[in-house]
This record gives structure tokens, C-alpha cells and sequence, in this order.
């Protein structure tokens, strides 16, 4: 890579980020493959850690594998299975390995996976996490011991901009960016309009919005995650507009709503920040929260930050649709509703690579996408101008 | 304070008897009795099943507070029938188990499992409220522990798996978290939510945990 994330966050340009899922086992070669596509088309490759609290090969070693290709690796770490000292041990690993990006997660629920029985750690949350990060950044452990070489990364964190209510979630965003997170990852978001809400609310603060985008292939899946997927709403109409697809074009619908959702972000993100004043900064929080201010409202951060807010664009988390047929081309099925916790967060970088060159929300017509798959199951896809 | 109890299986008591053929009962006539597990008509129930097994009961005994000295006492009253047992199946928390344990020689095999230090809501619902951490925070949590009340035990606010004021491993369980926000914002106290919390001292007291009251 040309720059590292941290320098792209800087940049001012329009920063995309893509996630793969390391594999259940030693069989990394699909692993490999995915980085090999992405590492080139994007700025950051996420690498989740037992996502869902399924046991899986861990993000440090799928982050190694993006820094021996060539490619800038953001490191998720979870607070769910390592005490401190585990945790501050691996920062140090990643450091001397070239990983200067973290991703600050409290992590997913032990019941949820796959290992129902295991001990849950969450000896740390990822305020603390950000914090502890920091105090190794000034060379001191945890325990305020000197450490021989002290670490340096761009951290970040995530926010659920759907959640309900909202106001817990804002407030615990506003102690990650106190806490010195960087950047903000967020949950997918299908609904524009309150996320361009939250965007006014979130751009006061010194941090980078990276917006969460995941792919819908059928009405039937943005239904399952409506009701089961805290966080995630997806609006009645993009159910409908899915749900109308000619039997066979869900998938290419989702992929129009997707590439829709990217164009109508990266136009917001181009407009100019406009300094606001305490009161306005008030009025516009309390429009987003939908309830009056009084005490417990956020604090006015100032209005005088100099550097030009942007959103910048996640691509995440697209549905690994699999497949009930080998060498099946262009047809998806969603074969089992668990599979959302088997994403295989790949597609996204090539409705990116499209829109960089197109910023229009139709124009993505005028290429075609063209979807693979092979016996694994695993989705492979190129962009071809039509 | 109620040590919440659940009955084991009756194969696992079995198994935990191989080899001992008389037993002596002991019940608990405070949490145990409270939660149906440990009481007099708990204690009858199980001396039939043991027998359904096999097994010669030589006696029993349910002591007012099985945890506390009285139970040395208690247990010398019934010396005889418990002279004559192999072993004593005791129906009370651990820590009843405990006790009966440092006052005799013989045996003690626990019946139950001491699920958790828990309050009665309802009837017949109970709910862990402390963990016995070292290091109280209710004052910054409006009352509400998050290290028990919350899933993770987060100190520093909800995390994303929470919805509609629900946990994120259980539809029917509150998000301790959503719980304290409106509490705090009922009080006009939200300030303490945006507290930071620091790491929280895992060695208060480092295991064994002992103290002595001077």
C-alpha cells in the first residue's frame, strides 16, 4: 500500500475499507485469495477475531498474511477472550510486525457462538481498551511498568447508529473519542436519512465516521436482520424494492441499493463542514436523540477544529450467501438464516471501485458485476465495464 | 443475602454415592428452604428417592441456617443415626456443605449447585445482583450493578448487542445498561454515565479471599 490507513483517514479523499473472516481451521488458502483480491483496491482490510464468538484462526494471524502481501491490515481486537496482560502482549506482537491499526471491540456475547460452555474474559471494555492503548503509546504498561519500546497505532472503534435508544450508545461514543479513538466503524446502516442525522451529531468531534455497508440479497434476509440483528434497521421500502426483484435478481438489486447507498454517503461526505455554535450543535443533537436537552446531553467539543470532517466508507459484512449449487453463475441463495454470522465481507470493494470512477447512483447500470463460486462455496466476483 | 440453589440430577447424586450405602440427610431451613430445594418436604422427597435407589437413609435433620455454627450443634444432636451413615447428603448451599464438612469426618456430598447470591423478585423468581466484586460501584450505576445486571460486565456503558432495552443472549433478559440510563436520567444524574471507569482491580482481595475484623 501506498500510505498507511492513518494517512488516508488524513488525506481527505474518500477512504474505503473492506473485512474478510479468517477460516474455522488451517486452511488459509481462501483466506489468501480474498486478501490478494482486496489488498490493492482498498485502504484497510478489517480482519475480525471469532466474530460472533465462533472459534476461528485469529485476526493477528490474517493481519500478518495482509502485511506479507502487501496490504494495510486494521487488527480487531475484542475484549471477550484475553485479560489485560494477553491483550497489551499482542499489541506489542502486531507492533513489531508492521499492524499499526486496532480496531477497539468489547466483542460478542459467549452464548451467541460456538463455544456455549467457554469463559467470557471482558476483563477490559473498549473504552478502556483505547485508554490502555494510549498509556502504552507514552511507554508504560498497564501495570505502569516501562516497556522496552512502546507501541504506536491508529485506533478506532465502532458506534450502532440505529440502536434504540440511542443515547446510551452516544454517550459511550463520545468516551471512545475522549479515550482517543481515531476513527468510528459503524454497524451497517440501510437508513440514510438518520444516519446523515447522526452524521451532524457525530461530525462535531475530532474522529472519522466510517459508515457500515452490508450487502442485501433477498427481502427475506433484511426481514431476519430487522428481527434479529440488534442494531441493524433496514427501511420498509428497500424491503419492497428488493422483494419486487424478478425472481433470480434480488442479489442485483441489493447490489444497485448498495451501490446507491455508497454514491448518496460519498456525496454527503464531500460537503463542507460548517463550524457550528454551541446552541446549534445542541439543537442539531437534539434533533437526532428526538428528545429535549437538559442534563446528559453531549458536551459541545468546539467549533473551532480545523480539519475538514469526511465520511469515510466501510465496506463490510457482506452476506456470504452460499450456495446450493457448485460453478453457478450469478445466482445466490440463502441457504440457511445463520448465515449472517458467516459473512464473507468481499463484494463490497467492487461496487467501490465502480463508484470511484462514477459518483452518480444510477450509473452502476453501466457496469455489470459478475459473481463465481466454487465448491468451498466461497464467492469470487470481477468488475467488467459492460 | 440468598444463596440461589438448584437441585442436581438424581444420577449425579447416585454417581456421587457409589460405594456409600447409608446416608444421612441434612437440609436447610433458610435459602435452601426458601427456594424449594433444600427444605423439610425436600429433604422427605429426597430420603424416598434415595431409598427408591437402594439406599438406607439413617436419618435426618434440617438445620435452621446450615452456614452457621449452629450447625455444629445441630449435628451433634443427631449423632448417632449419623455415626451409623457412610456419609452425609447435604441439601443446603456450598456453604452449608461447608460447614457440615469442617464438623465432621465423614463425607459430605452436596445435592445442589449453588447457582449464584440473588434476591426474590416475584414469586419464585430470583435474580443475581452482586458479585461479590471488592470494589462497589452502585454509587455511579444508579443502584443497578452492571458486573452482575449486565451480560459482559461492562463498566463504561452498553455494548452493540443490546436492542429495544434487551440483552443480546436473551430476549427476555433487560440490558443492565439501558436500565441505569433511565434510571440516571430519571435523577437528572446522566453525568455519571459519561464517568470514565477505570480497569477494575480483579485482586481486591487475591484468592482465597479472607478478612479480619479488627
Amino acid at each position: 500500500m501506498a500510505k498507511s490507513f492513518r494517512e488516508a483517514l488524513s488525506s481527505g479523499e474518500f477512504v474505503i475499507t473492506s473485512e474478510i473472516g479468517p477460516p474455522k481451521g488451517t486452511n488459509i488458502e481462501n483466506m489468501r485469495h480474498h486478501i490478494d483480491i482486496l489488498k490493492d483496491k482498498v485502504d484497510a482490510i478489517n480482519v475480525t477475531d471469532h466474530q460472533s464468538s465462533v472459534m476461528r484462526f485469529p485476526s493477528i494471524g490474517g493481519c500478518l498474511e495482509i502485511k506479507e502481501r502487501g496490504g494495510e491490515p486494521i487488527l480487531q481486537m475484542p475484549c471477550r477472550d484475553r485479560n489485560q496482560m494477553a491483550l497489551q502482549a499482542e499489541l506489542l506482537l502486531a507492533y513489531t510486525r508492521g499492524i499499526r491499526n486496532v480496531l477497539c471491540l468489547t466483542g460478542d456475547a459467549i452464548p451467541v457462538g460456538d463455544h456455549k460452555e467457554a469463559k467470557g474474559v471482558f476483563e477490559l471494555d473498549s473504552v478502556q481498551l483505547l485508554r490502555a492503548i494510549r498509556q502504552m503509546e507514552s511507554g508504560k504498561d498497564l501495570g505502569g511498568n516501562d516497556l522496552d519500546g512502546a507501541v504506536e497505532f491508529c485506533a478506532g472503534a465502532i458506534v450502532t447508529p440505529e440502536a434504540n435508544p440511542i443515547e446510551p450508545q452516544l454517550i459511550k461514543f463520545e468516551k471512545k473519542v475522549e479515550a482517543g479513538a481515531e476513527f468510528i466503524q459503524t454497524q451497517a446502516i440501510y437508513d440514510l436519512d438518520n444516519f446523515s442525522k447522526f452524521m451532524e451529531y457525530a461530525r462535531q468531534f475530532p474522529v472519522k465516521i466510517l459508515a457500515g455497508i452490508v450487502l442485501l440479497v433477498s427481502a427475506r434476509m433484511a426481514k431476519y436482520m430487522n428481527e434479529n440483528v440488534p442494531g441493524i434497521f433496514v427501511p420498509e421500502n428497500l424491503i419492497d424494492e428488493l422483494a419486487s426483484a424478478p425472481k433470480g435478481e434480488a442479489l442485483s438489486k441489493g447490489i444497485e441499493i448498495a451501490g446507491r447507498m455508497i454514491a448518496a454517503l460519498k456525496e454527503n461526505s464531500r460537503r463542507p463542514h460548517d463550524r457550528c455554535t454551541e446552541r446549534e450543535f445542541n439543537l442539531r443533537w437534539g434533533a437526532y436523540n428526538g428528545h429535549r436537552q437538559g442534563r446528559g446531553s453531549p458536551r459541545y467539543p468546539g467549533g473551532g477544529r480545523n480539519k475538514r470532517p469526511q465520511i469515510v466508507l466501510k465496506l463490510s459484512q457482506v452476506w456470504n450467501a452460499e450456495y446450493n449449487s457448485c460453478a453457478h453463475r450469478g445466482k445466490v441463495h440463502l441457504l440457511r438464516e445463520r448465515s449472517y454470522y458467516r459473512s464473507l465481507r468481499l463484494l463490497g470493494f467492487a461496487y467501490s471501485e465502480y463508484l470511484g470512477a462514477t459518483p452518480g447512483a444510477y450509473a452502476l447500470r453501466s457496469r455489470l458485476l459478475v459473481f463465481h463460486c466454487d465448491r468451498s462455496g466461497i464467492l469470487d466476483l470481477s468488475c467488467e465495464a459492460e | 443475602m440468598k444463596s440461589i440453589t438448584r437441585q442436581k440430577s438424581l444420577e449425579e447424586i447416585e454417581q456421587q454415592l457409589e460405594g456409600l450405602e447409608r446416608v444421612y440427610i441434612v437440609g436447610c431451613g433458610t435459602c435452601a428452604t426458601m427456594t424449594k430445594t433444600g427444605g423439610r418436604d425436600e429433604v422427605l422427597d429426597m430420603k424416598e428417592r434415595l431409598q427408591g435407589l437402594g439406599k438406607m437413609v439413617t436419618g435426618w435433620t434440617v438445620i435452621p441456617t446450615a452456614c452457621d455454627e449452629m450447625t455444629e450443634a445441630s449435628l451433634k444432636e443427631n449423632e448417632g443415626a449419623i455415626q451409623s451413615a457412610d456419609c452425609l447428603l447435604v441439601m443446603s448451599c456450598a456453604l452449608g456443605v461447608q460447614r457440615v464438612g469442617s464438623y465432621n469426618h465423614k463425607p459430605v456430598i452436596p445435592a445442589l449447585d449453588t447457582l449464584f447470591i440473588g434476591v426474590e423478585d416475584g414469586l419464585g423468581y430470583f435474580h443475581e445482583v452482586c458479585d461479590q466484586c471488592g470494589r462497589c460501584v452502585l454509587g455511579y450505576t444508579a443502584g443497578i450493578c452492571p458486573l452482575t445486571a449486565c451480560h459482559k460486565g461492562l463498566l463504561n456503558g452498553p455494548c452493540g448487542g443490546t436492542n429495544n432495552g434487551k440483552c443480546e443472549i436473551d430476549k427476555e433478559k433487560d440490558c443492565a445498561w439501558t436500565l441505569i440510563y433511565q434510571r440516571l436520567k430519571e435523577q437528572g444524574r446522566l453525568d455519571l454515565m459519561r464517568k470514565y471507569q477505570p480497569i477494575r482491580n480483579s485482586q481486591v482481595i487475591p484468592r482465597p479471599r479472607v478478612t479480619r475484623i479488627s
